[in-house]
């Protein structure tokens, strides 16, 4: 069988390990340094250089699966499977290696190892575990953990994490890594010293994303539903064992029976940090999440609609919509139009207070001329049909014509509705954009609707600042900034990109284990053919020998598939590790994201602060807030009160850019650093792959000579009959 | 395989060229040669059925002319059969495809089942025209030549339904009775005849089992290639070796179409031939039974004194004869019989073998293709490299 020359950067046979791009000294001297040194910060990539290179001249296998019975935590008995991992230093002189290490770990400490560096090393995208339960079986194959056959392949697997982790150019530097490899005993709490639990509730603290929160409002309240008392307050209390810190919200919040909009936000804020660490720790009740996760988008967005009808008040909501407006930008269009809908449906409540909302319209031919265009653009969208947001234009046009509806019509309006509608209307607008989809048509609708706007305020100045940000908004959406707009198109086509590598993926994985089956099938069927020549061979003569030995090759032939399926299911494993990796792009981009509206909302927060200090400087208050109906209520401050909030807000406003200004260099960071990796995450992608694809055709080549090896001798065979 | 050349729809292998004039009874002396083709479909208010053109070529003197044409319908076909049985009791007579249900197949199309059918046919009659004693007979010729008026008339002159019938109850009754003295070469023969009727199913079996699952393999092929081609759509440095792999899906996936369409028209329709022969010899061994049973039956008569002894005498003497006569046949036949199916069960494997071969031989070319375009692919990169 031919093989194309092995690629050494391969790491699918124990190989010698060279990351790239450093220099080849000082080896003996960092061993023993490193052997010596007192764990450091692993935080500090900097002081980790040295580890590189023990790595560098280091072979890494695992050697040995072992199934061992143990008592888990919870003193239950349970069966798992050890493995053994040896390292081997290997000398310059001879090129002989010497074992340094060997020692036991088990899937969950590999898990453990990979959750850890998920958190550090949040621009890397990461090496993914082996399938934890095997997946995409066809029926000769076992689904069982246990099964030998399974075990040796996800030995190979682990065995190729390790070393994919050890020739990474940062991740090999790892102190944790390194002590993975080398010290059995006490490694589980060295990684839980690290604090990277913590680490996840600390960048969780610095995003409080609302939209979570309200998600996560209901799934508290929905779970609450489905456990009984007991189980509940198990829940907190695991709750608050992972989450000591926030236990005096939690147990309080959930006690009262009317919860404030406030309480509730808190209360959300601390389960979605949970939601966040349960990627790490939370595994049990996971589930829960699961199941609920298709109702919950809906409730979640149904909330601030119904609560915008419900308080009409001025001064709640801007704050609602102001805060939720980044947040839809997140969802896809398909859950909101069908929010759109219910929300129309809304018996007295959506409808009608819309329908009160009429907008008086004396708009010119100008406007009227700018609107068909809106309105033909959705019939034009013909392929959205065919998308997988699986919407008919039709319904599309449907909701959007009864935006427009609400946006145009004759009737009288009330100065304040007009401004609440402005803002809902640009917030449909903003769902619409977010969606991409709609991207021409938005256009449309923006300029109709900004003619319209200005068309209507007969030229006069804009002089609600709320109005100004809204057009910024608009504009930044429209020509945005280049570097920003850039970023997000990158990370948007990353995301497009994983999440087609994935489908395509499982796609042919499943494709081929059916393939596979029928193989198998036809194969094996062949098998039947020897049993019954042999039985044959006895009453005829003649023929009896041919016979006899033809039904022998029939037999090779049926058995020969056993090994044929069994190399391909390595094939199928290289797929596997190509389909998990597809979810850590996942992760990095989510970490984007994440970053992203971060960087958003604290440029959001600073820019409210800067407003509020010029209110109370100028003492005029232009917008309806809590403030301003506090200071209507109850009188102007004494101006020795103003001074001195004004000083506390100058301060926080020299904070926030402070802030803000890390926050962006963070963010730069990140991407830079972020992509670095992608990059060579790409490369590596790109050969693995290649190499796999050439790998099957070898094992087709080899399949195939088989074959026809096995019927030459059969029809030799059957012609000396 | 196939016995006939000339006919302008059956594809014929060398192979099986070969086969034929090696393995004729009488190959020098072949002069009749039969196609059957063209079905056609008749819909009429109480019947709907389909009839066959049969064309007949012979230089034999005793045809009026040397071409003959005619069109006949599975019922006459069932009417030839049912008279060479008649009069060659223990001949081993070529088997007609069941009335229904024709290998494995049918329930795909309707074509298929026509197709399938008209090439038994076809072959039925061949093995009619080169079997030494059948291809003289009577009625074949009539079948052969007349027209149809003169075809039914010939048919009612045949014993009716009912007698036929009568015979089949008394062969019935005389093979649950039993032979007594079956001599010992009859004994063997239908040991042989059990065991190979049991395998020859089992074959048959096992064969159509194998068309199924390739023909399941074939389907799920279908997604197998077009997902690489999807997948090449996003990675823009695998399209190539996506593409290509895709491609050589798709060409091993047409092998394997072309492996099925082997196995069915190779050895198929050979092995259920057989199956439908196991049958036949059945009866033919019934039929050898019965004769004797009444050869048995009047010699028991005559010791226990029953009847005239004179007149039993008689018949036992005439009854001795056709015995005689009937066993002298089956035995000759046999033989002729036995070396033909070894030859066709021989080359009918053999074919099957080359097939695969062939296909594999196909699915081998496309892959190293595949392999040299991509490693050539590769040195040129290289070599771009270090340039």
């Amino acid at each position: 069988m031919e093989q194309t020359p092995p690629d050494p950067e391969r790491q699918m046979q124990p190989a010698l390990l060279k990351p790239p791009g450093h220099p080849d000294s000082g080896l003996e001297a960092a061993i023993r340094e490193e052997a010596e040194g007192a764990p450091e910060d692993s935080s500090g990539l900097g002081t980790m250089t040295e580890n590189n290179f023990w790595l560098k001249k280091i072979e890494i296998s695992v050697s040995e699966a072992e199934k061992r019975t143990g008592r888990n935590a919870m003193n239950m008995q349970e069966t798992y499977t050890a493995y053994l991992i040896e390292t081997r230093s290997v000398e310059h002189a001879d090129g002989q290696s010497v074992l340094t290490d060997s020692l036991w770990r088990r899937y969950s400490e590999f898990e453990l190892l990979r959750n850890y560096l998920l958190v550090y090393y949040p621009h890397i995208v990461v090496p993914p575990l082996p399938e934890k339960r095997a997946e995409f079986v066809w029926h000769k194959l076992s689904a069982d953990n246990m099964d030998p056959d399974f075990v040796e392949r996800r030995r190979i697997g682990l065995e190729n994490f390790l070393l994919r982790v050890a020739s990474h150019p940062i991740l090999c530097r790892d102190k944790i890594f390194y002590l993975f490899l080398t010290q059995e005993g006490n490694w589980k709490e060295t990684v839980n010293e690290t604090g990277f639990q913590l680490k996840v509730t600390i960048c969780v603290n610095d995003l409080p994303s609302p939209f979570m929160v309200i998600r996560l409002i209901l799934v508290v309240h929905l779970v609450r539903q489905f456990m009984d008392e007991a189980d509940f307050q198990l829940l907190l209390g695991h709750l608050c064992v992972l989450l000591p810190v926030s236990m005096h919200f939690m147990v309080p919040a959930l006690g009262e029976e009317d919860m404030s909009v406030e309480r509730i936000l808190q209360l959300g804020h601390l389960i979605f940090q949970l939601s966040v660490m349960h990627e790490c720790a939370f595994h049990s009740h996971m589930f829960l999440f699961h199941c609920l996760e298709d109702l919950v988008p809906i409730l979640s967005m149904l909330i601030p609609i119904l609560s915008f009808l419900q308080y009409p008040q001025p001064l709640l909501l801007p704050q609602v919509l102001e805060i939720e407006a980044p947040v839809f930008l997140y969802l896809d269009v398909k859950l909101f139009l069908r929010v759109l809908e219910l929300f129309l449906q809304v018996e007295g409540l959506g409808l009608q207070l819309l329908l009160n909302l009429r907008w008086p319209c004396n708009a010119g031919a100008a406007e009227a001329a700018a609107l068909p265009a809106a309105f033909s653009v959705p019939t034009a969208l013909g392929p959205t049909a065919a998308s997988p947001l699986a919407l008919s234009p039709l319904s599309v046009a449907h909701l959007l014509q009864e935006l427009l509806d609400l946006l145009l019509p004759p009737g009288s309006l009330h100065p304040q509705k007009h401004f609440q509608l402005l803002q809902l209307s640009v917030l449909f607008l903003q769902v619409i954009t977010a969606s991409g989809l709609f991207l021409e048509l938005h256009l449309h609708v923006i300029q109709g609707f900004w003619h319209w706007q200005t068309g209507q305020r007969n030229g006069s100045e804009l002089d609600n600042p709320k109005e100004v940000e809204l057009m910024d908004w608009m504009i930044s959406r429209r020509y945005g900034m280049k570097e920003k707009r850039r970023n997000y198109r990158r990370f948007t086509e990353l995301k497009h990109y994983s999440d087609e590598l994935q489908s395509v993926i499982s796609h042919l994985l499943r494709v081929r284990a059916r393939v596979a089956d029928r193989l198998y099938g036809v194969y094996k069927v062949h098998g039947n053919y020897g049993r019954v020549f042999s039985e044959w061979s006895a009453i005829e003569k003649e023929m009896g020998d041919g016979l006899q030995s033809a039904g022998h090759h029939m037999d090779v032939y049926a058995s020969s598939i056993d090994d044929i399926l069994e190399d391909e299911e390595h094939y199928a494993d290289q797929l596997k590790e190509y389909l998990f990796y597809a979810e850590a792009l996942r992760a990095v981009c989510r970490k984007h994201e994440l970053m992203q509206y971060d960087l958003e909302m604290a440029a959001q927060d600073l820019a409210s602060k800067k407003q509020q200090c010029e209110e109370l400087a100028t003492g005029t208050v232009r917008t309806f807030s809590l403030k301003g109906m506090t200071t209507k209520l109850f009188g102007q401050e004494t101006p020795e009160q103003r001074e001195a909030r004004i000083k506390v807000l100058e301060e926080q406003i020299n904070e926030g850019e402070q802030q803000l200004k890390s926050k962006n260099l963070e963010g730069r960071e990140f991407v830079k650093n972020a992509w670095a990796d992608i990059e060579r995450f790409k490369e590596q992608k790109n050969r693995d792959l290649k190499e796999a694809l050439i790998s099957y055709a070898i094992m087709q080549i080899s399949m195939c000579k088989k074959g026809i090896q096995v019927w030459t001798n059969a029809k030799e065979c059957f012609s000396k009959m | 395989m196939d016995m006939n050349s000339f006919s302008p729809v059956m594809p014929t292998s060398p192979l099986s060229m070969i086969n034929q004039i090696k393995f004729e009874d009488e190959p020098d002396l072949k002069d009749l040669f039969i196609t059957v083709d063209e079905p056609e479909s008749h819909v009429t208010t109480i019947e709907t059925f389909i009839t066959y053109r049969i064309i007949t070529k012979t230089s034999r003197g005793e045809f009026d002319s040397s071409e003959f044409e005619v069109r006949r319908r599975y019922q006459d076909f069932l009417w030839l059969k049912g008279k060479l049985e008649e009069s060659h009791p223990t001949l081993i007579i070529p088997p007609l495809p069941e009335k229904f249900i024709v290998k494995g197949m049918v329930e795909r199309f309707n074509d298929d089942f026509i197709e399938t059918r008209r090439k038994a046919l076809h072959k039925f009659l061949n093995r009619i025209a080169d079997h030494p004693t059948l291809t003289f007979n009577e009625d074949f010729k009539v079948f052969l030549t007349a027209e149809a008026w003169d075809l039914s008339s010939h048919k009612k002159q045949g014993p009716g339904l009912l007698s036929r019938m009568g015979q089949t109850v008394k062969a019935v009754a005389s093979s649950m009775r039993g032979v007594k003295n079956r001599p010992e070469e009859f004994m063997e023969m239908n040991n042989f005849i059990e065991i190979f009727s049991q395998k020859i199913n089992l074959i048959d079996k096992i064969s159509q089992r194998i068309y199924k699952e390739e023909r399941e393999y074939f389907d799920e092929m279908k997604e197998y290639g077009p997902i690489h081609i999807l997948w090449s759509a996003s990675e823009e440095d695998l399209v190539d070796i996506l593409k290509g792999i895709a491609s050589c899906i798709d060409k091993c996936r047409k092998a394997t179409e072309r492996r099925m369409s082997g196995l069915s028209e190779a050895l198929l329709p050979v092995v259920h031939e057989y199956v439908l022969y196991s049958e036949m010899l059945m009866g033919v061994m019934k039929r050898r039974d019965q004769i004797q049973a009444e050869l048995d039956s009047k010699i028991e008569a005559l010791t226990s004194k029953k009847g005239d002894p004179h007149l039993l005498t008689e018949e036992i003497g005439r009854l001795e004869d056709k015995v005689e006569c009937a066993n002298n046949a089956l035995k000759a036949d046999w033989e002729r019989w036995k070396q033909n199916m070894q030859n066709d069960i021989k080359s009918a494997f053999t074919d099957m073998a080359e097939e695969n071969i062939h296909y594999y031989e196909q699915c081998l070319a496309t892959w190293e293709s595949f392999l040299t375009s991509q490693t050539e692919l590769h040195l040129e990169e290289d070599s771009e490299d270090k340039l």
